[in-house]
């Protein structure tokens, strides 16, 4: 049960966060030095900037949906992750945790813990999600760079078929060392 | 106290957030102290982060030799090479000769806001999740 309830707001976090992230993505490749920028420049984005003002194009149902993809690419790849990724994250850093002292009794109110556990064990939870973080990391950045008419799966394919797994682990480095600083600092 | 680990939250940034805001006696404005707690844990957290994601983004992104690479792209297409495997480090690099220190944070604006939204989802869907 708590599962489900972590995965539906986890869900419902990434669907909802999804446009700035993809706003975000686009900025940091370089594709756009401002946020305004970026949505009045390419075609593809104005239907972005469409939904934002209110204006629909080609029949309001038609437009609706095809913001709603627009909006949402990309966002496949760590819905479906997200499940795998909590529970993995979860359980090293308690793990790690309970190791270093094993009275506590709730992981996740520890007002009392030395800072450097936490941040020992919240480093380990980042590792012990790379199998899960990179590849979901990898499809979701190249479909919302992408844009219009790609999707989480179309990604995965085409990166399966050119380069195997060893191309879905591409980056897989980086995305290590930001999970590990990340969930520890 | 519920209080939810959302999207690239540290567990240290959230446990120095509860400290700050949630541990106390008075429990007036329990729900606002928790967004709050939430919402800069994650902004801690994405900024602290935040250049190494850029340098990910890039490594990870479809045009790598955009943006970064333009006056290599060419030549590495007629020599028949399609592409070929650079270092994190040779992409920092890159884009710090290229395009400055501010490129290492283009976009944190952003990610911030959407982390403040993000967590303010969670909590809503699933208040005592992460308890």
């Amino acid at each position: 049960m708590d599962f489900c309830a972590g995965w539906a707001s986890g869900f419902a976090g990434i669907v909802i966060g999804n446009p700035l992230d993809i706003l975000k993505v686009r900025m940091q490749a370089g594709q756009e030095g401002s946020a305004k920028g970026l949505l009045a420049s390419d075609p593809g984005h104005s239907r972005l900037t469409s939904l934002v003002r209110g204006q629909y194009g080609n029949g309001t149902r038609l437009a609706c949906q095809a913001s709603i993809e627009t909006l949402e690419i990309g966002v496949t790849a760590p819905a479906v992750a997200y499940g795998a990724l909590n529970a993995l994250l979860f359980v090293s850093y308690n793990r790690v945790l309970l190791g270093f002292d094993p009275a506590i009794k709730d992981p996740l109110n520890v007002p009392h813990t030395e800072p450097w556990k936490i941040w020992a064990a919240g480093a380990a939870g980042g590792l012990a999600i790379w199998a899960v973080s990179a590849p979901s990391e990898l499809i979701k950045c190249q479909a919302q760079l992408a844009g219009e008419g790609s999707n989480s799966w179309s990604v995965t394919r085409d990166i399966y078929k050119q380069r195997g797994i060893a191309g879905l682990y591409r980056g897989g480095t980086v995305t290590s060392l930001r999970d590990s600083i990340g969930y520890g600092f | 106290m519920p209080l939810s680990l959302t999207d690239r939250t540290s567990f240290w940034a959230y446990e120095l957030s509860k400290r700050a805001f949630c541990y106390q006696e008075e429990q007036g404005n329990a729900n606002l102290k928790i967004l709050l707690a939430g919402g800069i844990a994650g902004v801690v957290t994405w900024a602290s982060i935040f250049p190494l994601d850029v340098i990910k983004t890039r490594i990870q992104s479809p045009k790598m030799f955009d943006a970064t690479f333009s006056h290599m792209a060419e030549e590495h297409l007629l020599a028949g090479k399609i592409e070929r495997k650079v270092s994190a480090a040779e992409v920092a690099r890159q884009v710090y000769r290229q395009e400055g220190f501010g490129s290492f944070f283009r976009g944190l604006g952003v990610c911030s806001v959407r982390a403040f939204i993000v967590n303010a989802v969670q909590v809503r869907v699933a208040p005592k999740h992460g308890r």
